[in-house]
């Protein structure tokens, strides 16, 4: 049986928490490496719910390291290692591969310091196999996951040999790449990339984040090593395509490379964007027609638009760097209470069940049939709880949280409006994993559903729940409101525990 | 209620003009006081202390020709007002039909920035002490009249063969202003670092619409800046102001020549403001760090928008464009008062009443209050009445440019916008007067249902003339006029 034996600790405990009061100035040690992780063999494509196999590569996946560390002369004081990874999420059946492969590159690094966050593609290959039929000729996800975790864990010693003295500076620019996806009906009811152009809607349903948080990392010499971007998007424009590709982010990191260096290692980090897309809602002739008459494509508008972002912070923060600067980190295991199934629920999902186990290819037929299981053990089990990992990591002023879901972005200015830091970076997708591995003789769906927890369901608000669709139903969700709502007030309560 | 256009229900000019000539004209002018005078947009009374801005009103005449027939034609102007009352509409629009006898004035769209720092045009709306040494309301919006009709005219007999086109960029400066709590209330600038705070109420509409006209030499004429944010950033000053739209303009000349005409006007914002809701510590250090105010920051924003839309928009300039415009007066249901909402508000008139012996300032307190109680009072007898609203809808090219006169909730405007036939949709509230509320400014808030539910000043009757019924109408009609011009 594998477990994360550094994750779990106790309920909402913190498992590395360095004295709060008192944060000390101290020399800022920073390395940065990119690796590529794009498979060189045709593969699944991972977030749809039918499969679909590659056929080439649009904008290769990558991963991208930071490795930071606080040190008083030699002494280190805390320090943190952030990843971003180009795949859909960061479930166990990858998360613990790219730590035991950490592990083995640097034995002496304390894992419960490492963030690995996905930056949502949805042309990326599965990471866990029986995601789909297996096909002859395409690679089985396990194999790319072995693939994957080694280079990432070459280049997360890499980060971490080379770190060196450093310098920082932070800022907020915006960029309007994210849309709410869900329009909301005259009825009530509220549907996932429902038609803007019907005479019943009457509103997207919630509130856009258009900010574009930054971190910018130098040597001591004022070279540029690393940019980090935080943007409330899920990389998901090209989703339905046949191509592996990194989407938005591969062509934003093309830009800020030719703007900032071939050298400088960029992390896009996904900030609370459950309910967002960068599909256009409404107005999309407007946009397209601009898109055209700047001869882009849509993937090259966003990166347009998000190295504004970074470049209009970067000329007012660039000569504010500092040297000292405090890191510190916090992590904890959180404990937050499952959506529980309702009897219509339960019956609901039973029937659609049935009714797609006719079709195998169709993940809808498992999708449904998890709410069955869930639904039957309440009876043993009439409040369950699903333990989630959350990471609060700050450095100097700003802070950078993160939780493992598809969090609705009103979870996540509750964050940032309640923060005490200057500026806060939430962080979804991130370390996908805490519940412990079901023994090996547990069942395929035990093995399933803990699977699927690991990774990044949504989590929606009340008023989503409300109003239904996907991404709010029951079948879409492992946490709801009531364990969002505790989420918000835990990481809150950790980040402030640091001022 | 009152009705500028007592007789005409609808007026209609839609006229298909193929092979047609285009014509632009556009002038600026400056309506500053010369004296202190009240300004507008606050409960209480604040006497001006001096002018940090000028107060513009800046326009543009558009005419399709064929030949020496017009087609179609229309005056769009924005003024640095917080509304466009009646007190100030008829004079300007007396004063334009005195010097273009041959204009039809319904073709003339009056719009507002909603800046909260000019003059007030309504005589009645705050408690001035007679000793006070200012221009009195009704001595301004004469004076103001007269400032501003010479310079629709020189727009319009200045208006020579142009082009246009049109862009869309992005600018993060309107906030939703309303948050929501954990009991289900909301609260326009409510605290969002309460543990109770659950979320904004709804989405901000980040586009900037920009127009671009050109005379037949490639000189740039004017520009149309649509922007979902109301001007009301430093809404508390004691000085006139024309907020964000004095730097933003300022900015916008610098770049594109000072001669040139920037037309700001407002989009649907009824739950906007500049005001930023939530991480100002992160907001502030960058303004700090580029050494800008709030507004110059807002300035900066926009204009890197309107720069982003006007490099693709130029290249595809045309003389080909085709105009039409509608004027109507349409039916919207007003809202319903509830015996409870009037009760309440009953009280809080006599209590103001009483008030406002010792305090007069309370006047406009007891005036919000008292419009509800008399408009309840009708209702008895009346209980299905409709409001009748002005709006116009302008075709220019591809384009539409749909007005209503209330501060209306952004997410109608995004179902125009949604909805909307038009390749790109401008969407401006605060134009045209419409004294239908009592409101000071405009016809008052339109609040979505979800913001009605919510409570909350903006959303709460006295706030109110029209709900989320006459919303859906609103937008009904509006759709239906842009797409009969399609």
């Amino acid at each position: 049986m594998r477990v994360l034996p550094c994750l779990f600790v106790s309920l909402v405990a913190i498992v590395a928490a360095f004295p709060a009061a008192g944060a000390r100035a101290a020399t800022l040690h920073v390395g940065a490496v990119s690796c590529d992780i794009t498979p060189d063999v045709p593969s699944f494509l991972a977030g749809q719910f039918s499969p679909r196999v590659s056929q080439g590569v649009e904008y290769p996946l990558t991963a991208n390291a930071l490795a930071l560390e606080s040190r008083e002369g030699d002494k280190p004081l805390d320090s943190a290692l952030v990843i971003s990874v180009d795949t859909a999420v960061v479930r166990a059946s990858f998360l613990l591969p790219i730590r035991e492969a950490i592990q083995q590159q640097l034995p002496d690094f304390d894992l419960g310091k490492l963030i690995v966050a996905a930056t949502h593609t949805h042309s990326a290959p599965p990471t866990k196999d029986g995601a789909y039929r297996q096909q002859e000729g395409v690679q089985v996800p396990s194999e790319y996951v072995k693939f994957a975790a080694a280079r990432i864990g070459a280049a997360a010693k890499q980060a971490w040999d080379q770190r060196k003295p450093g310098k920082f500076s932070y800022g907020l620019g915006h960029a309007v790449v994210a849309y709410n996806r869900r329009a909301v009906y005259a009825n009530g009811t509220a549907v996932m990339y429902g038609r803007t152009n019907d005479p019943n809607f009457r509103a997207i349903e919630g509130m856009e984040d258009h900010d574009v948080n930054s971190m910018f990392f130098w040597d001591a010499g004022d070279k540029l090593l690393a940019i980090v971007v935080n943007v409330s998007c899920p990389s998901q424009e090209v989703e339905s395509n046949r191509l592996l590709s990194s989407d938005f982010w591969g062509s934003t990191r093309e830009l800020l490379r030719e703007k900032y260096g071939q050298e400088v290692t960029v992390l896009g980090l996904c900030g609370a964007a459950g309910d967002q897309s960068p599909h256009l809602r409404y107005r999309q002739a407007a946009d397209d027609r601009m898109t055209k008459l700047r001869n882009l494509q849509r993937l090259q508008e966003i990166a347009r638009r998000i190295v504004r972002g970074v470049d209009e912070t970067f000329e007012a923060v660039q000569n504010d760097k500092q040297e000292d600067v405090v890191v510190k980190h916090l992590s904890a295991v959180v404990n937050l209470p499952e959506r529980l199934v309702t009897e219509a629920e339960y019956q609901s999902c039973k029937a659609e069940a049935e009714r797609l186990k006719a079709n195998p290819d169709d993940g809808r037929g498992n999708w449904n049939a998890r709410v069955v299981a869930r639904y039957e053990r309440l009876k043993t089990d009439p409040r369950p709880l699903h333990p989630t990992p959350v990471n609060v990591l700050r450095i100097g002023d700003t802070v950078l949280c993160t939780n493992q879901f598809e969090l609705y972005t009103d979870f996540g200015v509750q964050m940032k409006a309640r923060s005490k830091a200057v500026q806060t970076f939430v962080v979804q997708l991130a370390n996908g994993a805490a519940k412990p591995q079901p023994p090996a003789e547990a069942s395929a769906e035990v093995q399933n559903y803990w699977l699927y927890g690991s990774s990044g369901t949504y989590l929606p608000s009340e008023r989503a729940v409300q109003g239904g669709g996907y991404g709010a139903v029951i079948q879409s969700n492992v946490v709801g409101p009531e364990g969002g709502q505790i989420l918000v007030e835990e990481t809150v309560k950790m980040i402030n525990s640091m001022w | 209620m009152k009705c500028l256009y007592p007789v005409a229900v609808w007026f209609l000019l839609v006229l298909p003009c193929p092979a047609a000539q285009f014509y632009v004209g556009a002038a600026s002018c400056d309506f500053t006081p010369p004296k202190p005078v009240a300004l507008d947009g606050q409960m209480g009374t604040r006497i001006s202390r001096g002018a940090l801005t000028p107060i513009t009103a800046n326009a543009i005449a558009l005419e399709s020709r064929d030949g020496d027939r017009s087609l179609a034609s229309c005056i769009l102007v924005s003024l640095d007002m917080v509304g466009i009352r009646p007190e100030l509409e008829t004079p300007i629009r007396a004063a334009v039909k005195k010097q273009l006898p041959d204009f039809e004035v319904t073709n003339l769209i009056l719009s507002a920035t909603h800046t909260h720092t000019a003059p007030v045009a309504d005589a009645k709306k705050y408690y001035i002490p007679e000793n006070a040494d200012c221009m009195r309301p009704a001595e301004f919006v004469l004076w103001a009249a007269e400032q501003i009709a010479p310079a629709i005219a020189r727009a319009w007999n200045g208006r020579a063969p142009g082009q246009f086109s049109y862009g869309l960029g992005h600018a993060v400066v309107a906030y939703n202003r309303r948050s929501v709590y954990a009991n289900g209330s909301a609260a326009m600038y409510g605290k969002t670092n309460r543990p109770e705070f659950r979320g904004i109420e709804g989405v901000e509409d980040h586009d900037v619409n920009t127009m671009f006209f050109w005379d037949a030499s490639d000189k740039l004429l004017a520009m149309v800046v649509n922007v979902s944010c109301p001007a009301q950033e430093v809404e508390g000053l004691s000085e006139l102001h024309a907020d964000y739209w004095h730097p933003t303009r300022q900015m916008l000349h610098g770049k594109f020549g000072e001669e040139v005409c920037v037309v700001g006007l407002c989009g649907a914002a009824g739950d906007m403001s500049p005001h930023t809701q939530y991480r100002k510590a992160a907001e502030d250090r960058m303004s700090a760090l580029r050494k800008l105010s709030r507004i110059e920051e807002m300035g900066r924003r926009i204009t890197w928008a309107v720069e982003e839309s006007y490099e693709p928009a130029k290249s595809v300039k045309t003389t080909d464009v085709l105009l039409k415009h509608e004027y109507a007066m349409i039916s919207v249901p007003q809202y319903r008062i509830t015996e409870a909402e009037y009760k309440q508000t009953k009280a809080e008139a006599e209590s103001l009443k009483k008030a406002m012996e010792k305090d007069p300032n309370k006047v406009r307190l007891f005036d919000w209050a008292n419009t509800v109680v008399a408009r309840y009072e009708a209702q008895q007898t009346d209980p299905d009445a409709a409001f009748d609203v002005p709006i116009h809808v302008l075709r220019i090219g591809d384009t539409a440019l749909a007005t209503n006169p209330f501060e209306l909730f952004t997410s109608y405007g995004i179902q125009i916008k949604a909805r909307s036939s038009a390749k790109q949709t401008f969407v401006v509230q605060l134009t045209d007067g419409c004294a239908i509320c009592g409101s000071s400014s405009s016809a008052g808030y339109l609040p979505t249902a979800q913001a009605y539910r919510g409570g909350g000043y903006s959303a709460i009757v006295k706030s109110i003339a029209v709900g989320p019924e006459g919303g859906q109408v609103l937008v009904e009609e509006t759709l239906a006029r842009i797409k009969a011009m399609w």
